[in-house]
């Protein structure tokens, strides 16, 4: 490995998020909320006049540096951590390129103020996430993974240029500024619906909701830290950046702020489940990613903007720990399946101690971030039940409970996760490798985002009696998944005669197969029109213009007299023309 | 009666110094023939130097002028610049060459600068035979020799034509000053299809110098003749010199008879399009492909000139503005065949196989120019320049010519993209059919400075994709 390579990697990426805290910083004491006109500041660097609508413009207010201090702390830790997890990778190169291009397109996507530079940069981390989870491309789930998380994606991509096009039609403009000060006028444009049903469509997509949900886990064979970065930290937050940014335009329409607290719903214990079944550490926390996102969403769809923005806040930063010790202890034992680990408190003392605050924020105690947070996006249902909200107080009712309950299921799963992990005496398998701590760089970004885990409460919201409510689910549920764990069951048990269909995920890939089937079936046949009917046209008229072409190459004759000729004969024929008219 | 007789110094100023520079070139190589090529270049450039200076100072009777006689001063100097890398060919002499490169240029200077119908033709004839004159430099090469020869004859015939428009045009109006043409048009006495005939008779001589179709057939040849930096000289100076002529005799004196030429200029423009994408497709040669796309290039300068009665400035500045990128973009290839000839060996093709790999600046280049004058991005500025024309053809009404342009954007795209392939696949993947004949040499000092055009159009092709205002904020 080349130590001045490293260092040099980590100094661009510390240089970035650099220049990310300088924009940053200033814009963080703006007044937070999602209506009235946008604060933040503009920056005009290309003004494509009426070119397409496309500018390079730029909008800064206090979400975009929340997003923008977020990606660069998570990047610059990874970068670091990644110098020591990935020594002696022959890609490790292009890497660290690919997580720079990755940051820059995050940062593109929080601060553009034109919609068209936001889907370029949207895009650009899609392909980043692809190239990265396909980094050991040797291994057959890894190319596999990253195929389904494109395509997936792609599909919600797809509704995001649609909502582009759609919001330029209504708008006029392709700003966002322009967009949030029309809304925030008194003749705001209204039936939004469509535009609104479009952005969750992207956001599902992107932030692998119900029903795209199953591509995160398939991610995971991807780098670990990459892992932390793009499928917990950044990427698949800014499906909830979007919902945020756009949030006045969203929240329009009581229709799509409905489906997307129901898709949030389904999706935040769907994947709680998924996550309490799995047998991987890096699968577990994977779908309680999917799940917390979901937690997100529940928020915003109820009002509860601020609290959406700061449970992501708050997530990136536990989530990345938590992936940041799966990754240290994979790196220990090589292997993330959890039969292979337990036991590893004694050998490894900085990594059980970083992933036990993790666990803990995962499972919402006292006194991570976790619990504020977490508290925040369930006191915002209860209060939209009772007061005006974008959607109806039923609803409202719904998200509440499923948002206990998920509680719940999170608090079992992570007691799963983090004894299985660290308690208890370890594989027979293992015995004979000596496991030992993991080296500096990458216990110091562990310590790092710990203390972040614990310091972050400081700047989250508390309401006693929420508080109270969770803290006595994580009492019981803690107690339930501890008296099971001591009888020698797993945890997963507990869901009794559906175990073993979450085990396999419900068979969900079965039903994405049977639409490609159908899908492919019916590509053949508009390829086969295509190649055979409309195919015909262009390749007459290439074979047509190929020949024309040469006729005229042979036209070139280098006889004066006919030049002559051709001319004057120009000359007559167009006077003729003009004349005639 | 005013002193019409009167030289307007301010106008005739910058043609002027670049004429006195071209005899200066002339007497100096006459009595010191020893300085070759590198003095009559720094000598040639010095007298462009100082016509700059002169129109920086309010040379020019108008924004438009003065915007074609930058374009047209720049690329003469880029040009001269360009044929430094002949100082190798024994068969050229550098002090003629000087000559005829800077008397050239100031005909292509005073066409632009023109007000009145005379000045215009002796300012065509003044372009002309110093271009026949450079395509028959090269005294050893049949080729040369015989198109030049055919570019004469068919340079003669169009100014005849010219002329003959003008004998007629001075009996309907009694004079030849634009001013005066314009107020005689008005003139309700004249017969209607009269003037449409001397508009067409007249318009013949200048778009024969842009070579639009069917005065066109004189181009392919005379490329193919003249040694590549004269080629280079024809395809943007002379052409750049009757485009500004056109544009000014249009918008001004003939403005009142639109109805009658724009159907003119509208199928002038859509088949030099057409047959110059369809000439160019079967080339497989660097300057024949260019000299085909030279006139569809041609076709889409003059197009926007349909919409010049509707008077915005945005549309009088459409082909000024696409003619800048035009040079810039051409220039930079035509640059690369100079360059290609003297270390490749020659500008077939098969001689570029590859060429990217081994010369990255060579294959930044080829990418920038090729797809600038495609339309196609990364090249932005070529397709900015493209909506550029494009927009004047929709606002004045001509919406199949639109369709025409859009098709030809297409067509044009495989042939400039077929030598971007060429040049960065590997080499034994093409199959070009040629024998790479001609052996590679090793280029001198002139061979560098002209790979230093080169370079300059790269950044200036880069910096304008990221940035148009670059070149287009400058002009009006």
């Amino acid at each position: 490995m080349n130590r001045r390579y490293s260092a040099s990697a980590v100094g661009i990426t510390a240089v970035m998020a650099v220049c990310a805290a300088v924009v940053a910083f200033p814009r963080l004491g703006d007044d937070t909320g999602p209506y009235g006109l946008p604060a933040g500041r503009t920056t005009t660097l290309v003004d494509g006049g009426d070119l397409l609508g496309v500018s390079v413009t730029f909008y800064v207010d206090h979400l975009s540096a929340v997003m923008l201090l977020l990606a660069a702390t998570v990047g610059l830790l990874v970068q670091v951590y990644s110098v020591a997890y990935l020594a002696g990778d022959a890609r490790y190169r292009s890497y660290t390129t690919i997580i720079q291009l990755f940051l820059v397109a995050m940062a593109t996507v929080v601060v553009a103020d034109n919609l068209w530079l936001l889907v370029v940069g949207w895009e650009v981390m899609g392909l980043c996430s692809y190239l990265l989870i396909s980094h050991h491309w040797e291994l057959a789930p890894a190319r596999a993974g990253a195929v389904k998380a494109f395509l997936l994606t792609r599909i919600g991509d797809l509704g995001l240029l649609v909502a582009v096009f759609a919001i330029g039609q209504t708008f006029g403009t392709y700003e966002i500024s322009e967009v949030l000060t029309a809304m925030a006028s008194p003749d705001a444009p209204e039936g939004l619906t469509a535009i609104g049903l479009l952005l969750v469509v992207a956001v599902i997509g992107k932030s692998a909701q119900f029903p795209l949900h199953t591509w995160l886990a398939d991610a995971m064979p991807g780098p670990t830290p990459i892992s932390a970065l793009i499928h917990a930290a950044t990427m698949v937050a800014a499906g909830v950046f979007l919902v945020a940014r756009l949030y006045p335009v969203l929240a329009e329409s009581a229709v799509t702020m409905t489906v997307l607290a129901v898709v949030a719903c389904v999706t935040m214990l769907l994947a709680a489940l998924l996550a309490l079944t799995s047998g991987d550490l890096k699968r577990v926390l994977a779908w309680s990613t999917v799940s917390q996102l979901a937690y997100m969403f529940a928020a915003l769809s109820v009002g509860g903007y601020d609290a959406g923005i700061d449970h992501l806040l708050s997530h990136g930063a536990f989530k990345a720990l938590l992936f940041l010790v799966a990754g240290s202890v994979a790196h220990a034992i090589g292997s993330t399946a959890l039969r292979d680990m337990g036991g590893l408190r004694v050998a490894m003392p900085l990594t059980f101690l970083t992933g036990t605050i993790g666990f803990a924020a995962l499972a919402g105690v006292v006194p991570t971030v976790g619990f504020f947070s977490k508290d925040a996006v369930l006191e915002s249902a209860w209060h939209a039940i009772g007061h005006d909200a974008p959607v109806a107080p039923l609803v409202a009712v719904v998200v509440l409970v499923v948002g206990l309950v998920t509680a719940a299921v999170t608090v079992v799963y992570s007691f799963r996760a983090w004894s299985m992990t660290f308690v208890g005496h370890g594989a027979p398998a293992r015995a004979s490798v000596a496991v030992h701590e993991a080296p500096p760089l990458m216990v110091g970004p562990l310590v790092v985002l710990a203390a972040a885990t614990l310091l972050l409460s400081l700047a989250m919201p508390f309401d006693l009696l929420m508080g109270l409510v969770t803290t006595a689910i994580v009492v019981a549920a803690g107690w339930l998944a501890w008296r099971t764990m001591s009888a020698g069951r797993d945890p997963a048990s507990l869901l009794g005669p559906a175990q073993p269909a979450f085990t396999r995920e419900l068979d969900w890939d079965l039903g994405y197969a049977g639409a490609g089937v159908v899908a492919r079936r019916a590509g053949d046949l508009v390829t086969a029109t295509d190649r055979d009917v409309i195919g015909f046209y262009p390749r007459a008229a290439a074979a047509t213009s190929v020949w024309l072409s040469r006729v005229l190459a042979r036209a070139q004759s280098g006889n004066a007299q006919t030049y002559v000729t051709v001319l004057a004969a120009g000359a007559l024929l167009t006077t003729l023309l003009v004349v005639v008219r | 009666m005013t002193v019409v007789d009167a030289i307007d110094w301010t106008s005739a100023g910058v043609p002027l110094l670049v004429a006195v520079g071209a005899i200066v070139v002339l007497v100096v190589d006459a009595f010191w023939p020893a300085g070759g090529w590198r003095r009559s270049g720094t000598l040639a450039i010095a007298s462009l130097a100082a016509a700059a200076a002169w129109l920086a100072n309010g040379g020019s009777s108008g924004a438009i002028v003065a915007g074609f006689s930058w374009v047209i001063l720049l690329s003469a100097l880029a040009v001269v610049l360009l044929a430094q890398v002949l100082e190798d060919d024994a068969q050229m002499p550098a002090g003629e060459s000087g000559f005829l490169l800077l008397s050239a240029t100031a005909g292509a200077l005073t066409l632009a600068a023109a007000d009145d119908f005379v000045t215009l033709v002796v300012a065509l004839e003044l372009l002309s035979l110093p271009s026949i004159a450079l395509v028959a430099m090269r005294r050893d090469r049949a080729a040369a020799v015989s198109s030049a020869w055919t570019f004469f004859i068919a340079s003669a015939t169009a100014t005849a034509i010219t002329l003959m428009g003008l004998s007629l045009l001075y009996g309907v109006t009694g004079t030849l000053t634009y001013e005066g043409v314009l107020v005689g048009l008005q003139d309700d006495r004249v017969p209607e299809r009269t003037t449409a005939v001397v508009v067409v008779l007249v318009l013949v001589g200048l778009v024969f110098k842009v070579g639009a179709v069917p005065f066109h057939l004189w181009i392919p040849d005379a490329y193919r003749g003249a040694s590549v930096p004269v080629a280079a000289f024809l395809s943007v100076v002379s052409k750049g010199g009757a485009l500004a002529a056109l544009l000014v005799v249009l918008a001004y004196p003939f403005l009142p008879l639109q109805p009658r030429w724009d159907i003119f200029i509208a199928v002038v423009a859509a088949l030099s399009m057409t047959i110059g994408n369809l000439g160019a497709l079967a080339q497989r040669d660097v300057v024949g492909m260019l000299a085909w796309s030279s006139i569809a290039q041609g076709g889409f300068v003059l197009a926007p000139l349909v919409a010049v009665s509707l008077g915005s400035d945005d549309i009088l500045s459409a082909p000024l503005r696409y003619l800048a990128v035009y040079a810039i973009a051409n220039l930079t290839v035509f640059a690369v065949a100079a360059v290609g000839l003297r270390t490749l060996g020659g500008t077939s093709y098969a001689h570029y196989a590859g060429v990217a790999r081994r010369q990255p600046l060579f294959g930044v280049a080829l990418v920038m120019g090729l797809l600038a004058l495609a339309g196609f991005p990364p090249a932005v500025i070529g397709l900015v320049a493209k909506y550029v024309v494009l927009q004047p053809v929709m606002l004045g009404g001509y919406a199949w010519l639109a369709v025409v342009m859009a098709f030809n954007v297409a067509l044009g795209l495989v042939y400039y993209l077929r030598l971007v392939v060429v040049a960065f696949a590997p080499a034994d993947r093409v199959d070009e059919g040629a024998v790479v004949t001609g052996a590679a040499v090793r280029g001198g000092r002139g061979t560098t400075i002209a790979y230093s055009v080169v370079a300059i159009g790269v950044v200036l092709l880069l910096a304008t994709s990221v940035y148009p205002t670059l070149v287009f904020g400058p002009l009006p």
